[in-house]
């Protein structure tokens, strides 16, 4: 007689997919709360498009992408399922396993600064593995996005002549189902160039003569001497993009437009020269706030990678 | 509009006279001449035509 268990009735089929996929060494991590619909990743190149274009959304926006660099070494740390056994001995699983990751990546001190700000909070993690497979999640309407996960960021130390250090940023995987029940991937084939992060460039003013304005574009760091100014390499193409710039005038959080009548890039002062009309500059007051193309628009210029941070400062 | 370097508002120089630009924009280290060259790439002198004339004339005359 065989023995029948109703639990079997609600159990799966068991067929193995030979070309089905499986987790591959993760390459690159990407943060952020973009969600993609079926509509887009019916196909990988839609789907592909729709990722690059999140990546070079401006700071601030809701579903912004953030790609982390390079991994150069993963330590699983899996916390493991845990089993308890009755007084008569028989052992179960009270709890799944949590899947994590350490993983150290390219860094320095400079991005240190930026990864920091992603510690210890819950973010939506794509991971990008050596097979070209992007691994998510499904929410409930079928859209593929991040799974939630635990994020601390650890900052490199000094080396000591032996190891081989670097940062380290960890995961931790909130819910187990979604490694199983709601896993998702989608293969894609991005270049080495697409899955780059923006470098936040800040205009700052420096000096003006009545109403042509000196503006500088620097990347702070940690090297208090050499912050990395974009504008040997940008300047020109930055400047070109007059019709993306747009500035206002006013007391606090300025409101008042104020025309902008022309840019040039002066490479012997590494500045913006920025020229505003005089009329309305001549009548504004408090402060003036310069808004720059968004990082979209600075990748149509050939300004690659980059996002110019607004300035607000005090009518000189 | 890029000219020599400097990139020009459009859409404010066509609110300017060539005279009120150039008075604007002379700290750029462009001559009058260069100048008025980018005013005028960027807010183009328009003929009429002698064939237009004669369209916009009739039109009139049968009002």
């Amino acid at each position: 007689m065989s023995q029948h268990s109703e639990c079997a009735v609600t159990s799966a089929n068991t067929a193995y997919k030979q070309c089905g996929a499986e987790r591959k060494t993760p390459v690159q991590l990407i943060f952020g709360s973009a969600s993609f619909a079926a509509g887009t990743y019916s196909t990988t190149a839609a789907l592909k498009t729709a990722i690059i274009d999140k990546i070079k959304q401006a700071i601030g926006t809701s579903d912004k992408l953030f790609p982390i660099p390079v991994i150069l070494d993963v330590k699983d740390a899996t916390v493991s399922a845990k089993k308890a056994s009755f007084g008569l001995g028989l052992e179960i699983q009270v709890q799944r396993a949590k899947q994590g990751y350490d993983f150290l990546i390219k860094s320095n001190s400079d991005l240190e600064k930026e990864l920091i700000k992603f510690d210890g909070k819950i973010i939506p993690t794509l991971i990008f593995d050596d097979h070209n497979q992007l691994w998510g999640k499904f929410d409930t309407d079928l859209n593929f996005e991040g799974a939630d996960y635990m994020v601390n960021v650890t900052p490199k130390g000094y080396d000591d002549g032996n190891g081989a250090f670097s940062t380290m940023v960890s995961i931790r995987l909130i819910d187990s189902r979604d490694f199983v029940e709601n896993a998702a991937m989608a293969k894609i084939e991005f270049a080495s160039d697409d899955l780059v992060g923006l470098l936040s460039v800040n205009l700052a003013y420096v000096s003006h003569s009545t109403n042509v304005h000196k503006i500088s574009m620097k990347a702070a760091g940690v090297d208090i001497n050499n912050p990395y100014s974009v504008g040997p390499l940008y300047g020109t193409e930055i400047a070109a993009l007059i019709a993306n710039f747009s500035a206002k005038s006013g007391a606090g959080t300025p409101t008042t437009s104020l025309a902008i009548t022309s840019i040039t890039y002066n490479s012997s002062e590494d500045v913006l020269v920025v020229t505003y009309d005089n009329t309305a500059y001549g009548t504004a007051t408090g402060n003036i706030k310069l808004i720059p193309p968004n990082p979209t628009q600075l990748d149509g210029g050939d300004v690659a990678e980059t996002e110019l941070i607004a300035v607000t400062y005090a009518k000189p | 509009m890029n000219y020599n370097g400097v990139s020009f508002n459009e859409n404010w120089a066509k609110t300017k006279t060539v005279e009120e630009f150039i008075a604007h924009e002379g700290h750029h280290g462009l001559t009058d001449k260069q100048l008025k060259e980018a005013y005028y790439l960027m807010c183009p002198k328009v003929k009429k035509s002698a064939e237009a004339k004669e369209i916009v004339e009739s039109q009139l005359g049968s009002e």
